[in-house]
């Protein structure tokens, strides 16, 4: 057991990326991503890698979801004043290429109910696969609004062919704890997919978009 | 909260070598092993026809081609001529002869191993200028349809389609996936459905008789993370393995994911204890018509590479694959021979068949007071199953040729 990013390095770096984003104050809400760099790792070679994970605090609040709903869901996300859509909606689009377009683009991601989830590519056709936003799945045994945190809450980790990655963790409106517990979740599932585990990292930094940044490892 | 600690663990066996040996209880024994080359070399991919022929694909971006001749392995010929990393490479399922390859230099060969490895077919795009490097590639049950699928480029992903017969594409899709396309798997039995997983993280269901893209996309299925593999146990269930060392199994037709294992589930069914350094390989149909899970580990030495049955809720243990001497990438099944061909990072090939049942009750009282039948069992079983070798090598030609119809129940 050895440390790798000691609790008061995480700490200094987090205060160090809120304070020159309040120094110097920027028109939208800046992101603060996490930046890895990889060694040992042979991108032709070496598997690649990808995992989703759920952080504890939202990296971007201002995400829109909408629910492509059955009639329980459709109620449920009027009452809880959630945008969404059902099956009547989907078919008045008619596989237009324009509306469904336009449709994906209006929202950042969607979730569908389970009866209507294996419809979407016959109502709407690839057009939400296109955007990149094909739903993922509502069940009635989760709570709506719970689920629609955790979409906003998941981040993605994708290698591709290149030796660094970087990722979104969370946003210079945050707490330094809760920014902090949030890099420390990403650190930690980062190093869980790679396959040499902390041998293969080369270096951590994290920043906010317009921001220096700091290096934690 | 704590420091960010590196967890220093090393992946070991949660049960004794005894319990482990009462527990995976479906034995195989090595029955021959090959290096492909001297150098150290690792392999990317493995096909094996149904005579097996078996083609691998080097890092060095070439194929080479090994036929396994009763319990030996012999090499038929070395296939090179891909200028940019060879992706994937198919046996054609009629012609034991043909084999296929795509790579990232946007093409898809054909080769014929009986003229000493020439490359007979080149398939190419229409389009001059835009290169599409092929991630993977597949060849429809009766070999007549080829799909390949690219990376990302320009902001389009492509499925590629061709008739065997014609250099020419007969035309492709690019609207289904966002993101690099990692798999494509024609049904074992039917010609017009196939399947493709993308690091976009969906797996897409396609009827590709239908006119237009719209049409011919059946479901999206959301696997909610990047697809590494994907693999048909039946006429309905897909296996799909992802990029997070994930399992899930998917009915194509009615859309319902079946099933579902995290990393750390497969983990524990493989009798490891650290779920970060284990690794799924893929997933077959035994011979008894359950679906199988072969998986293993990064940990301690590397080697250790198990098998579990996927059953209803749980994964139960099959076989400790003893004598596995590299991480292994790839593993190809052969129902009818009960054969499982392995390859992997160090460039081996192993080929390991299926001991005789009877072993296992043997084993169950077998204290200190007789010690000679705990060796005998294990002798008698390799010889059976060499025997059982041979007895169906000779007999290929037949084989060949009902296996893709088995397939069909």
């Amino acid at each position: 057991m050895s440390s790798k990013v000691s609790r008061d390095t995480l700490y200094e770096c987090v205060n160090a990326v809120l304070q020159s984003s309040k120094d110097k104050k920027r028109n939208f809400l800046e992101t603060v991503e996490l930046q890895i760099g990889l060694k040992n790792y042979d991108p032709q070679k070496d598997k690649r890698f990808s995992g989703t994970v759920k952080l504890k605090y939202i990296p971007r609040p201002k995400m829109q979801v909408c629910v492509l709903g059955d009639q329980q869901h459709c109620d449920e996300a009027k009452t809880l004043t959630v945008p969404c859509m059902d099956a009547e909606a989907l078919k008045k689009l008619n596989k237009n290429k324009k509306l469904v377009k336009k449709l994906a683009k209006k929202y950042d991601a969607f979730l569908a109910s389970e009866s209507l989830i294996k419809q979407i590519p016959r109502l709407l056709g690839p057009g939400l696969n296109k955007a990149g936003k094909f739903p993922g799945l509502l069940s009635h045994q989760e709570s709506m609004t719970q689920k629609i945190d955790e979409v906003k809450a998941t981040i993605k980790f994708q290698m591709k062919k290149v030796l660094c990655l970087s990722v979104a963790v969370g946003h210079v409106d945050m707490t330094p704890d809760e920014l902090a517990q949030n890099v420390h979740l990403s650190i930690n599932f980062l190093v869980s997919l790679l396959k040499k585990h902390w041998q293969n990292v080369r270096s951590l930094h994290m920043k906010s978009t317009m921001g220096p940044p700091q290096r934690l490892y | 909260m704590a420091d960010i600690i590196d967890n220093e663990e090393i992946d070991r066996d949660t049960v004794t070598p005894e319990v482990l040996e009462e527990q995976f209880q479906k034995h195989f024994n090595l029955i021959t092993e090959t290096a492909v080359a001297l150098k150290k070399s690792f392999i990317n991919k493995l096909h094996a026809s149904n005579s097996l022929k078996i083609a691998v694909s080097l890092s060095d971006n070439s194929i080479e081609v090994y036929e396994l001749n009763r319990t030996s392995l012999s090499r038929v010929c070395k296939l090179s001529g891909h200028q940019k990393a060879l992706t994937e490479v198919v046996c054609d399922p009629k012609e034991d002869h043909l084999v296929y390859s795509a790579g990232e230099d946007g093409l898809v060969k054909l080769w014929d191993t009986r003229t000493s490895g020439s490359c007979v077919q080149e398939y190419k795009d229409t389009e001059e200028e835009l290169v599409r490097p092929y991630e993977c590639m597949d060849v429809s049950c009766n070999g007549r349809v080829l799909c390949a699928g690219s990376q990302l480029v320009e902001d389009d992903a492509y499925l590629v389609f061709w008739d065997s017969r014609v250099t020419k594409p007969l035309g492709g899709y690019w609207n289904s996936h966002t993101d690099d396309i990692t798999q494509v798997k024609f049904h074992p039995t039917r010609t017009e459905i196939l399947a493709s997983g993308s690091l976009d993280g969906l797996l897409n269901v396609f009827n590709v008789m239908e006119q237009s893209e719209d049409d011919a996309l059946t479901y999206s299925l959301n696997v909610e993370n990047s697809v590494e593999k994907l693999r048909w146990l039946d006429n309905k269930q897909v296996a799909c393995i992802t990029q997070s060392n994930d399992l899930q199994l998917w009915d194509v037709d009615s859309g319902d994911l079946l099933k579902s294992f995290t990393r750390d589930k497969v983990s524990r069914s493989i009798k490891r204890s650290k779920g970060d350094d284990c690794y799924l390989v893929d997933a077959y149909t035994s011979i008894d018509a359950t679906p199988v899970l072969l998986a293993g580990s990064y940990g301690g030495d590397g080697n250790v590479l198990r098998s579990v049955t996927i059953e209803e809720k749980k994964l139960t243990p099959a076989t400790n694959f003893v004598g596995n001497k590299q991480t292994v990438r790839c593993c190809w099944y052969d129902k009818d021979r009960e054969l499982l061909v392995t390859t992997g990072e160090s460039g081996i090939i192993s080929v390991w068949g299926a001991a005789p049942a009877p072993a296992p009750p043997a084993r169950a009282p077998r204290p200190r007071a007789r010690p000679r039948p705990p060796g005998a069992a294990p002798r008698r079983a390799a010889r059976a199953s060499q025997a059982l070798l041979i007895l169906q090598t000779t007999d290929t030609v037949v084989i060949c040729v009902t296996l893709p119809g088995d397939d069909a129940k």
